[in-house]
């Protein structure tokens, strides 16, 4: 029995090893059209252009430099940091109170206002393209910042629901009580109380939203008309689509652009929250 | 106290309505409205025509040609997203030393912006700086070139899928995990093999996390943009034409037909509700017959 037991262990052992090594061999052959981009941002342009696969033996960051120098990239660098962080921060402004209203109370009407909320879901981006666009005109935000936070917070917010009502009914409603007999309010009941008390969750949740606002790129094409709100997906898709490409400056911008992905997965990791980033949002 | 909850209710009540109508619904009420008319002079002036938007929509041959062209551009998507998703769900499903970091490589193309993905792919496969011409010729197949319009449809779904098949994994992944693991050591102990231990224990399980999925991801692929937009932007138009959601963006903001926009719009928004709520009643149905099955020790596994 114990050498058929240590058969079985060893037959096991082996087959999670060959698992193993094929699921790394996919993993990377999915993750190399980046890795090579990654890797060409940091190349010299003759290097990319003169010897493509040879194995990278200078270093440089005279792309990223010359990339700094393309009229307009700062602009769209800070436009885009200033679009993803105020959608984060009115997304989470909507959505926490009505996640909370949503999970917390029991009231007529509750499931109609959940199910209105998320069928938000199922409006495609190019269905409220003109709409948006004529009301954003009426109240002269076509080509403005807000537009496109605008877009965006309406682009986060059915998944965003959906996840804080998640968030709160995980939070056991007794860490209230002693709050409410303290008199407290709402809002700080909300911020003080139950934020906290799932605060990981939460951080996941602003990531995910920073992170949609950060890469969206129909929206922000929709509304921007130039260099003043052009965001950074926008600048590369006007690199990109020029009549000559420029592969060193595709490259570095594309870097620039996964950088903060990165991080924030990296991040993310760390705090084991990346599974719920991605459990309830759309792609 | 139960006053001031009531009030606190209220209050965010009127918020939540507020909200979800200025996002929603005075869009959707303005698209329906806007499909009964006419406009001239950039929407200066407009003329009740009744459904005469939908008619034109409908009889429009741009419509067929443009529903084909995202059923050509859905269909092998979706088929893809789902099917490669399963395989590595299935395959990183266990707990073994490594695979955290295999489930992170797996879903970071989650992460990046599709106007990214669609350069790396693009310079990935570029017959003059990208390496798969040359790594598929060192193994002796010869290198398609894809950047001409015939390329356009298969390069719209390669990276359709790339950027969608990490959501679709963690999806399922989160779904296979859940399946306790008693389940799998009673049929060991039985000696069935894979193949009946998938049919009797993994897909029962996740076969309707599959089938919301598979919805979910053609009510988004139909009518996505940027892949199709982004791979013109390199490509001359695909063979195939315009996606539905390209069509609608040129209907609205190249040609200006703005009704027949809208009418389009609110098809394709009632459609997808449809087919959602159809979904909706049919898993329910499904999902009770399984309890009830269940309950009568029909299906034990």
């Amino acid at each position: 029995v114990a050498a058929e037991g240590s058969e079985v262990l060893v037959k096991r052992t082996a087959q999670n090893i060959a698992i193993s090594v094929f699921g790394y061999f996919v993993a990377l052959a999915i993750l190399l059209p980046i890795l090579w981009i990654v890797i060409s941002a940091f190349r010299p342009e003759s290097d990319i252009v003169g010897a493509p696969y040879d194995l990278p033996r200078r270093v440089t960051l005279q792309n990223f430099i010359e990339l700094w120098q393309i009229p307009g990239f700062g602009h769209s660098l800070i436009n885009s940091l200033l679009v993803a962080c105020f959608t984060t921060i009115a997304t989470a402004s909507a959505a926490l109170p009505i996640g909370y209203l949503i999970s917390r109370y029991r009231f007529t009407g509750r499931r109609l206002l959940k199910t209105i909320a998320l069928f938000g879901y199922l409006f495609a981006p190019a269905i409220l393209a003109l709409p948006y666009f004529q009301l954003l005109a009426t109240f002269g935000l076509v080509d403005s910042l807000a537009g496109i936070v605008f877009t965006h917070v309406a682009f986060c917010l059915p998944f965003s629901l959906a996840l804080t009502e998640l968030i709160f009914r995980s939070v056991p409603a007794s860490i209230e009580e002693v709050a409410m007999l303290d008199g407290s309010g709402l809002a700080r009941r909300i911020l003080t109380v139950v934020v906290p008390a799932a605060r990981y969750q939460v951080a996941a949740l602003l990531l995910l939203v920073f992170t949609i606002s950060w890469k969206e790129f129909f929206f922000a094409f929709l509304i921007s008309a130039g260099d003043r709100t052009r965001t950074l997906p926008v600048l590369l898709a006007t690199l990109y689509g020029g009549e000559s490409l420029n592969w060193h400056l595709l490259c570095a911008l594309s870097t620039v652009l996964a950088l903060p992905s990165v991080l924030i997965l990296l991040w993310g990791r760390a705090i084991r929250v990346v599974p719920l980033v991605t459990a309830g949002s759309r792609g | 106290m139960n006053r001031t909850i009531r009030r606190e209710c209220a209050f965010l009540t009127f918020l939540a309505l507020v909200v979800i109508g200025v996002m929603y619904g005075v869009p959707l009420a303005r698209v329906a409205f806007g499909s009964l008319f006419s406009y001239q002079d950039f929407g200066a002036s407009r003329k009740f025509v009744d459904l005469a938007n939908y008619v034109s929509y409908f009889r429009d041959p741009s419509f067929s040609q443009s529903f084909f062209a995202s059923l050509a551009f859905t269909i092998p998507s979706v088929i893809l997203q789902v099917g490669f998703a399963f395989v590595a769900a299935l395959l990183t499903r266990r707990r073994l030393p490594g695979f955290g970091a295999l489930r992170w490589m797996l879903m970071a193309p989650y992460f990046l912006s599709t106007v990214v993905v669609v350069v790396a792919w693009r310079f990935f496969s570029d017959p003059f700086v990208g390496p798969l011409p040359a790594m598929l010729s060192w193994v002796g197949i010869a290198s398609p070139d894809l950047r001409g319009p015939t390329a356009a449809l298969p390069v719209m779904i390669i990276v359709a899928t790339y950027e969608a098949f990490p959501f679709t994994y963690v999806v399922l992944l989160a779904r296979l995990v859940q399946i306790p693991a008693s389940l799998y050591e009673v049929t060991e102990l039985a000696g069935a093999n894979p193949w009946r231990t998938f049919a009797a224990v993994t897909w029962p399980q996740v076969s309707l996390t599959v089938g919301g999925l598979i919805l979910l991801r053609i009510l988004i692929t139909w009518l996505k943009f940027d892949v199709p937009w982004l791979v013109y932007a390199a490509h001359a138009r695909s063979q195939w034409g315009d996606t539905l959601a390209v069509f609608i963006y040129r209907t609205a903001f190249e040609n200006l037909q703005t009704g027949k926009a809208y009418a389009a719009s609110l098809s394709l928004v009632s459609a997808a509700w449809a087919v959602y709520g159809l979904y909706v009643l049919t898993s329910r149905q499904w999902q009770q017959k399984g309890v009830k099955f269940w309950s009568n020790g029909q299906r034990k596994t």
